[in-house]
């Protein structure tokens, strides 16, 4: 078991920096200022990462492909209101 | 439960659950939105694989304060006589499994939390996970940094045998970072990447790899059948035995532009891991609307994967003249872990059939799928094809 540890923490300790980094340049990419009243389209239901998803199909899809992960989530991303 | 009963009492949940959220009086809605959703998919293939997938979940969420609160339960009916099982003179079995989740989160304002659990179970598998996810809006919505973690603990055994007699056991430790970007008016972007460490064993208890004597190594080709394999192979068969660790590092893109009456999404997944398995995985979608209550989306999916580094076709069995046997260190019969190319041709239907105040208040929509799957370097199947259909009705209140 200890010997499981350190690899986790390193991992965890890389990952951290990461995620600053990904703070980093997503705070300097420089998005559009777009105000809420011009988020219509922005918010239809269609661009939500959820929308048409099935939870069957994607254990189907985790069965039978050898990758793991990526999956954006679909909690974040619509930039609506 | 007869698919038609099962639909039916499915719609009778959903009509008869009260509208919670309802304002008092002037029909305003107070801020809390009650969802429900429910799905039955069924999956089947030429492997001789069948899957039957009922499931239903609700979600609570008050916008007011940041709260929200959710679950979901689907039980996976599975019934297999695939050529892995055939291989080794086992029969068709049917298999249930039981997976529920719940999960709660609060943003009241810019940052919020939530936390999640779920359990998967089956008489021979159990899958325990929980999580926890950090939202973060920044630059007024225009930017969106999400961090994530969750630990599964997985165990497998043997159908009949107690755990605490045999199991094998696994750690999943899942580190996630996404971000989303609002470019304009229309369009969004999401990257995002994953880290997964894996400890523990992976090898599948019922599976065991033919092992073949070095001259005859040339005879077996892909896609050898059951027949040609016995009459090959040597005598004994081992288990698998794979690395105790693994790294995965997954990184994805995704782009959704809603045009005037149309959304375009396009998603790329790459991936690579400690075993040596490659991957792309691309996705591409098209929603139309046909008209205000009708929406149609055609989809395609294209996945290609290398094999991991300790995959052969064929596995070579050597026997000493002292009378041991060598056998190779690392071996898997799992075809998924081969080099592959899987393409999926889809489509899905919405019909919404809410109000004409908001027409999404209902809605009931139908999916349909075509898999093929062609694996260059595996025993006993070249090519796999598979259909997928589901049918969800989702209920706002």
């Amino acid at each position: 078991m200890l010997a499981r540890i350190p690899l986790a923490v390193n991992l965890a300790l890389r990952f951290t920096f990461f995620c600053f980094a990904v703070v980093a340049v997503a705070a300097s990419a420089g998005c559009a200022s777009v105000a809420a009243y011009q988020r219509e389209r922005l918010a239809d239901p269609t661009m939500n990462p959820s929308h048409g998803q099935s939870d069957a199909l994607a254990h189907v899809r985790a069965v039978q492909e050898g990758a793991l992960g990526g999956e954006l989530g679909a909690a974040s991303g619509c930039g609506c209101n | 439960m007869p698919r038609k009963s099962l639909l039916r009492s499915l719609g009778l949940l959903l009509m008869l659950t009260p509208g919670v959220s309802r304002g008092e009086g002037d029909g305003v809605s107070t801020g809390l939105t009650t969802e429900l959703k429910s799905e039955v998919a069924a999956y089947s293939d030429t492997d001789a694989v069948s899957v039957f997938t009922p499931s239903v979940g609700a979600n609570v969420r008050d916008v007011g304060s940041g709260w929200s609160a959710g679950g979901n339960y689907l039980i996976d009916i599975v019934s297999a006589a695939s050529v892995d099982i055939v291989s080794t003179a086992s029969g068709r079995w049917t298999e249930v499994r039981h997976a529920g989740g719940l999960h709660a989160g609060y943003k009241p304002y810019e940052l919020g939390a939530s936390l999640s659990g779920s359990v998967s179970r089956e008489p021979d598998y159990l899958s325990l996970t929980g999580g926890l996810r950090i939202d973060w809006d920044l630059a007024k919505k225009t930017l969106t940094p999400a961090f994530a973690y969750a630990f599964t603990h997985d165990t497998a055994g043997r159908s009949g045998t107690p755990f605490s007699v045999y199991s094998l056991e696994l750690d999943r430790h899942t580190f996630g970072t996404d971000v989303a970007f609002i470019l304009d008016r229309e369009t969004a972007l999401n990257i995002g990447a994953d880290v997964i460490l894996e400890v523990g064993h992976q090898e599948k208890p019922y599976r065991y790899v033919p092992l073949f004597a070095p001259d005859v190594l040339q005879s077996v080709g892909p896609g050898a059948s059951v027949a040609a394999v016995n009459q090959l192979r040597l005598p004994a068969r081992i288990s698998e035995r794979m690395p105790t660790t693994r790294q995965r590092y997954a990184a994805s893109v995704r782009l959704a532009q809603r045009l005037a009456d149309s959304t375009l999404v396009v998603k790329e997944r790459l991936y690579t891991d400690s075993w040596g398995l490659k991957a792309s995985t691309t996705d591409l979608r098209m929603v139309f609307d046909l008209s205000p209550r009708w929406e149609l989306w055609p989809e395609l999916r294209a996945h290609f994967q290398s094999g991991v580094s300790f995959w052969r076709l064929a596995y070579v069995g050597n026997q000493a003249s002292d009378g041991s046997f060598g056998v190779p260190a690392l071996r898997t019969g799992d075809r998924e872990l081969s080099p592959l190319v899987a393409g999926t041709a889809g489509a899905g239907l919405e019909w919404k059939l809410g109000g004409a105040s908001d027409p999404t208040a209902f809605a009931v929509t139908l999916l349909a799928h075509v898999m093929a799957t062609r694996y260059s370097e595996a025993l006993f199947v070249e090519q796999r094809i598979g259909g997928f259909t589901a049918l969800q009705a989702e209920a706002k209140f």
